[in-house]
């Protein structure tokens, strides 16, 4: 990263961090409750980044994990285990095992077929969560307590969970960043360029691919635990094939395989829908248009388009 | 003698064309088998079958005395075979210093290492500017490899595929598209090569043939009709008839 990205990226977590001091000075709660979400979905696109970017693979079925993690908070509430570091390791070990079991096959296909057979398996889930009756089915599972971290730490205030939900938001984009640079990421990158070399150099590509996507699958998971936290609501709806399509979205938008690409995406994608439906109610429209304009002329999403800029202004 | 590669019998169709017919095939370390034949003979179709990416319908495959038949690509590496490709197979917008520290990588085994960052392990980069000196692109090695002329693209492919020291090479067409100098230089490197490996050579440059092929084997059709030392051949009604009379050194 250069000088001034860092700078950039300091000023950014500073303002971050005096967010919900100023928030509760302006009276405007709201808008921490839109960065929070906003950072959720960051979360959630980061990992959908890691196989959509990163590993060519671009999943319709990612939102999935969301809603595992989501209803590992809403299933144990509903039993009264509010532990949430309990929570935290079902969401983290389903969504991981899920990815690994679904991985194992979606992984064998390519292309439209995978897209396919992702989004299979994600409604196959929907359906399965719509069909059981005990926890809310259609209607979705309200949760009444926020998990119980212990240490002091207090979820129901907003605060508290804001703080979270960042150091979770940096946490991963970290680990984006070394995972991409490591010796595992220069596997996987290179597998997106040119599969058939990397098998003939001596690598099981499938199996690098696979540890791909359940590390991908676990951070989403982890997103999912967040919003599941966050609204105390949790339904099928947030698993739906649709909310996978938005994370492409946000993921395209900011800017695939870069590490502050997904939340860009999803600061474009959150602006966009709680500023766009004051002026108009068709606001899904407009979110389309700039959508096909990033597709035709920004292949590197808004941020490639930003480094370009950056670069001609140098020069 | 034990041989490094052996094929026994090996066939492949596609649909009705029979690419590959009975193919026998022995190779020891030492050696270099020149593959021949006009164009559609199944030259690249059995260097595929050999490899892994395709699996032949009958036969057996041997590498390093071990039954490699059924197993993919990736474990016949670890057996100690090693390819290029006839169509170059690079990592394009990758450097070249990328481009075979990926081939290093695979050998020196660390990919599952997650956090630390890559290409920073010094016997890595030792390695990588070993390969790279061999071949002659020290020069280049933070060129992305697409931006290569396309005489360095067969050697980087070479570096990439020397990296695991293979005792198995199966190089497809290498001296293609090279010029004169860089053809002799491919020449030495080969004849350098076999010292440690079995190499096969399909090869359409008559000139590297006989300099460098130990033993010639000509194919039509899929299937092999003549295999000698390169003057047996050479003097062999069949594979004149087949082949040499078209390009061959003699014609010229």
């Amino acid at each position: 990263m250069t000088k001034r990205g860092w700078w950039f990226a300091g000023v950014m977590v500073l303002g971050a961090l005096l967010l919900p001091f100023w928030a509760e000075y302006a009276r405007e709660p709201f808008v921490l409750d839109v960065i929070i979400r906003l950072m959720i979905l960051a979360i959630a696109a980061s990992s959908l980044n890691l196989i959509l970017g990163y590993s060519g693979m671009v999943s319709l079925g990612h939102a999935v994990f969301i809603g595992i993690g989501a209803y590992a908070v809403g299933i144990p509430a509903y039993y009264d285990l509010n532990n949430g570091w309990l929570q935290l390791a079902v969401a983290l070990g389903v969504s991981g095992l899920f990815g690994l079991l679904t991985g194992l096959i979606c992984l064998r296909t390519r292309g439209a077929y995978f897209i396919m057979i992702t989004l299979a398996f994600a409604q196959m889930m929907y359906f399965i969560f719509v069909s059981i009756e005990e926890y809310g089915g259609d209607d979705g599972l309200v949760i009444y307590a926020r998990s119980e971290m212990g240490l002091g730490v207090d979820l129901n205030d907003n605060n508290q969970l804001y703080f979270l939900v960042l150091i979770c938001l940096l946490a991963v984009m970290i680990l984006v960043h070394r995972l991409t640079r490591s010796d595992f990421g220069q596997v996987i990158k290179s597998i997106k360029i040119n599969e058939v070399r990397m098998q003939a150099l001596g690598y099981s590509t499938f199996r690098y691919r696979l540890v791909c996507y359940v590390i991908s699958a676990m951070i989403c998971g982890l997103a999912g635990w967040l919003l599941g936290n966050f609204t105390g609501f949790i339904s099928p709806e947030m698993m739906d094939w649709t909310r996978s399509g938005e994370l492409i979205a946000m993921v395209l938008l900011g800017g695939a395989a870069t590490v502050v690409g997904p939340l860009l995406g999803a600061s474009i994608f959150i602006g966009v829908e709680t500023l766009l439906p004051e002026v108009t109610l068709y606001w899904h429209l407009y979110l389309g248009i700039l959508l096909i304009i990033v597709a035709k002329f920004g292949r590197g999403g808004l941020l490639g388009w930003w480094t370009q800029w950056l670069r001609g202004t140098r020069s | 003698m034990s041989h490094a590669l052996e094929a026994r019998g090996i066939s492949r169709s596609f649909g009705g064309i029979h690419a590959v017919v009975d193919v026998d095939l022995r190779l020891a370390k030492g050696e270099i088998r020149a593959v021949i034949g006009p164009n559609g003979a199944g030259k690249t179709t059995l260097v595929g079958l050999l490899a892994g990416s395709l699996k032949a319908d009958n036969g057996e495959i041997h590498l390093a005395q071990r039954n490699a038949t059924r197993l993919p690509v990736h474990e016949r590496v670890k057996l100690g075979l090693g390819r290029t490709f006839q169509i170059t197979s690079l990592f394009g917008t990758l450097s070249v210093f990328e481009n075979i520290a990926i081939a290093v990588q695979s050998y020196q085994g660390h990919s599952f290492r997650f956090w630390r960052p890559a290409n920073r392990k010094s016997a890595l980069i030792e390695r990588v500017h070993e390969l790279a000196r061999d071949m002659g692109l020290e020069q280049d090695l933070h060129t992305p490899a697409e931006t290569l002329s396309h005489g360095k693209h067969r050697l980087l492919e070479l570096a990439m595929a020397l990296a695991a020291y293979p005792s198995i090479l199966l190089l497809d067409e290498p001296a293609a598209g090279l010029g004169i100098e860089e053809t002799q230089n491919l020449i030495a490197i080969l004849d350098h090569l076999k010292q440690d490996a079995a190499i096969l050579l399909v090869e359409h440059d008559m000139d590297v043939v006989f300099s460098v092929a130990d033993e010639v084997t000509v194919m039509v059709d899929g299937a092999i009709i003549a295999t000698g030392s390169p003057d047996d051949i050479r003097s062999n009604q069949r594979a004149q008839q087949a082949y040499l009379g078209e390009s061959g050194p003699d014609h010229a």
